[in-house]
């Protein structure tokens, strides 16, 4: 039987709790809670002030080419694909390595920064670089041109699941033999105007406390950060001798207006993807963000689909919600996990009664090698599964 | 590999809104083009544009933003078009600039201090792929791309992938976008906008006019397609998406990522360039485009590409950014079942570096096998698409 897993080789990432997998793991391990008051921009007019920056992030530290303008999304991006080429170490052999992107919201600072200009100035002498570096694509441009990426390239834009999207498509390149190296993942930023419209949504937390599977939440705490995996066939990975941090197994996704039933079609397609049973999952990453009714279908959906009771952590308490960066985020969580125990910190105390039929992580996770689930559930009632394996391995 | 078929479309467009008028007007070499009604457009190169009228024809849908009205309408068209009632099939959107006034309307709220519009939450790119979902009533895997103006070619790619992974064994391609006072002083001010009109692959070119649509295709497994006895149009064989990974704005003059995606393209179709004798070029009627264009057909086609009749239907409806992949490869399909080539409009003087058969004028009459449609987008997106002619 052919061989239908994506190896990991290599893992960029920026959350508010650490940015690189060895901070990361480091900010898991401590319980680090990344939100804090918005200083991004001036949200003192809005009645959420509260998010999840990636306030140590320093774009110097990761490329050294001089930049005249950057979005923040396209800063991220840049620099998470550095330190996952740096780690993978993708051998220069005229291999043509692509990139899969997601992201909820791309690049809404510039879009606001160029609406400025037309409003502010004469429309014909809008600014244009601003005008390139406002497309939803733009990301993936500055990233391609930065490494020469010149391989399969995909930009999935919109959704809380844009990142699932863009790993379960890399995935399937990776499969097909169509890439033998992609970089994939998502990022995405605190802006104002993300925020305005998760606002009007009625999606956003007002109190600013991340309360995942509390059915008094009061919403999401926006969040933000990137990942970026470096995937590749394990025929390839094998070949040239390199780190295998875990392996991508499978991915499904599925839609409903009951997120109950769309979750329970994304997992249940992902796990046949994998060809791996529900018990054999040892820990799920679950996309609960503090949406009661959302949080509260994923809750009913593990509890009757994991009988054996896999543990759950809910990072989105420490993360806030990281939205298009969530599920490469989350794989590098699993790949962290495997190298040194997940505490219970990880999912903070829950404010209302926690939901029946499933086990909140509330003791240290021992380290090990384990196979993940990892959950994406968007307020639009879209959900996507990933099932990873990790092996116990170096992080640092 | 699995076999994909093309089974419905519909068509959103400058040339007309259903799919025999929009054929009509193409085969008719007719110009969609006319003055700018949706904004203020006094202030750039040019006023002239390829706007869609008659719309809403369903006044309900008045309060949507017009790029998710034109989206609705081709998926709905393609959807009935045809004839699937299959609630797992996947949906794949794709647009360059989205809502764009709604997303100026609400940056424009924020610089000033004020409220958000209430539409707010319809600015995120997903929401039209949502509500277009839901109202097909689909439960499939659903994905929402924005590969600048290679779009639309790129959703028929990821709707093909899906399939060929056995996500879905049938998927809604979309491609679409509205002309927006935002778009278009961009791209005014990218000096992409020709002061006269659009034409593509002559010698005093300068430069593309912008233009609105949305063209939807329903993308199947041909088995499926065959066993609940579809109307086929036409079989996809391959595709394929890459970056010229060189600028932002600027193509890189060596066509190097072009040339390289009709050749990935061609080999996950698995055929030769021998086999392919219609191209559907991007065509924008800027002077680089069309001449590094051009060069890469020659390199990838060899010395027969001069025989192969290539075509841009830009020169008719304009550049539908988003849309553009969908709505022209639309217009491929149709060239494959009725052996119909629509023309180059507007090409009067040749160009030395313009030296391929580009059907000037009026259409032509040739039976095409198998057609390369090309689209590429700021960013250095590309994407190319090989069709085949349906021999039942």
């Amino acid at each position: 039987m052919t061989d239908r897993r994506a190896a990991i080789t290599g893992i960029g990432v920026i959350t508010p709790i650490g940015t690189g997998l060895a901070e990361f793991a480091r900010g898991l391990r401590e319980g680090r809670s990344g939100i804090g008051d918005i200083t991004n921009f001036d949200a003192e007019r809005l009645p959420v002030r509260r998010a999840a920056e990636a306030r140590d992030f320093d774009l110097a530290r990761h490329i050294s080419s001089m930049k005249t303008y950057l979005d923040r999304a396209s800063a991220f991006s840049l620099a998470a694909a550095s330190m996952a080429l740096r780690q993978a170490a993708w051998p220069k052999d005229g291999v043509d390595a692509g990139l899969c992107l997601g992201s909820a919201w791309g690049c809404q600072d510039t879009i606001e920064l160029y609406t400025r200009k037309l409003v502010e100035s004469d429309p014909k002498f809008a600014p244009p670089l601003v005008f390139t570096h406002s497309y939803a694509n733009a990301p993936n441009s500055l990233v391609a041109i930065e490494f020469a990426l010149r391989g399969h390239n995909a930009c999935f834009a919109g959704g809380a699941g844009a990142g699932a999207d863009a790993l379960q498509h890399a995935l399937d390149m990776v499969r097909a033999g169509q890439s033998r190296r992609l970089l994939a993942g998502g990022v995405d930023v605190v802006s104002e105007i993300a925020l305005r419209a998760m606002i009007a949504d009625g999606l956003a937390s007002v109190s600013g406390v991340g309360r995942p599977f509390d059915p008094a939440a009061d919403g999401l705490v926006p969040g933000e950060g990137a990942g970026l995996l470096a995937l590749e066939s394990p025929q390839s990975a094998a070949c040239r001798n390199a780190a295998v941090l875990g392996y991508l197994l499978g991915a499904g996704s599925a839609a409903a207006p009951d997120p109950e039933a769309a979750v329970a079609g994304a997992v249940a397609a992902a796990l046949a993807d994998a060809g791996v049973d529900a018990g054999e999952i040892g820990l799920i990453l679950a996309s609960a963000c503090g949406i009661p009714r959302l949080d509260a279908a994923e809750a009913a959906a593990i509890a009757r689909l994991f009988p054996a009771r896999p543990p759950v952590a809910a990072l989105k308490s420490l993360l806030g919600d990281p939205l298009g960066a969530w599920a490469p985020v989350a794989v590098a969580a699993a790949v962290a996990s495997a190298e040194a125990a997940l505490p219970p910190a990880a999912c903070p105390s829950v404010g209302g009664p926690p939901p029946g039929g499933i086990d909140l992580l509330r003791e240290p996770l021992p380290p090990g090698a384990r196979t993940c689930l990892i959950l994406n559930v968007a307020p639009s009632g879209a959900a996507a599964a990933i099932v990873a394996a990790v092996n116990a391995h170096p992080v640092a | 590999m699995t076999d994909a078929v093309i089974t419905g479309l519909g068509v959103v467009s400058p040339l007309g809104n259903d799919l025999d008028a929009f054929w009509r007007a193409l085969c008719g070499g007719q110009s969609g083009l006319g003055p700018i009604t949706h904004f203020d457009a006094s202030a750039f190169r040019n006023n002239l544009a390829g706007e869609v009228r008659g719309f809403p024809p369903d006044p309900a849908d008045a309060a949507l933003p017009r790029a998710c009205q034109y989206a609705l309408h081709a998926i709905d068209a393609a959807w009935r078009d045809s004839g699937l009632a299959d609630g797992r099939a996947a949906l794949v959107a794709a647009t360059n600039f989205g809502c764009a006034e709604l997303g100026q309307a609400l940056c424009e709220a924020a610089i000033r201090g004020q409220a958000s519009p209430a539409a707010a939450p319809r600015w995120q790119m997903d929401w039209l792929t949502n509500l277009a979902a839901e109202r097909l009533g689909l439960a499939g895997p659903r994905a929402t791309l924005s590969l600048s103006c290679a779009s639309g070619v790129a959703a028929i790619g990821v709707a093909l992938e899906l399939i060929r992974a056995g996500r879905a064994r049938a998927a809604v391609a979309c491609g679409y976008d509205e002309l927006s006072f935002y778009a278009y002083s961009g791209l005014s001010a990218l000096r992409a906008i020709t002061p006269d009109t659009i034409r593509p692959f002559d010698k005093n070119r300068k430069g593309t006019i912008f233009a609105e649509g949305a063209g939807a295709l329903v993308i199947e497994d041909r088995r499926a397609a065959l066993a609940r006895g579809a109307r086929i149009y036409a079989r996809v064989l391959g595709h394929a998406m890459n970056n010229d990974a060189y600028h932002m704005t600027a193509p890189d003059k060596t066509g190097r990522g072009i040339v390289a995606v009709m050749r990935a393209a061609l080999a996950d179709a698995r055929i030769e360039p021998g086999a392919v004798d219609h191209v559907k070029a991007h065509g924008t009627g800027t002077i680089f485009n069309d001449k590094t264009e051009t060069a890469a057909i020659k390199e990838v086609l060899g010395p027969r590409a001069s025989r192969v009749p290539v075509n841009s239907m830009k020169s008719m409806m304009g550049h539908t950014m988003g849309a553009a992949g969908s709505l022209e490869t639309i217009g491929a399909v149709l060239t494959l079942r009725d052996g119909i080539i629509p023309p180059t409009v507007n090409l009067e003087t040749p160009d030395p570096e313009c030296d391929l058969d580009y059907v000037p004028g009026s259409a032509r009459r040739q039976l095409v096998r198998v057609a390369l449609c090309n689209s590429y987008g700021f960013g250095g997106t590309n994407a190319a698409l090989l069709l085949e002619r349906w021999e039942p």
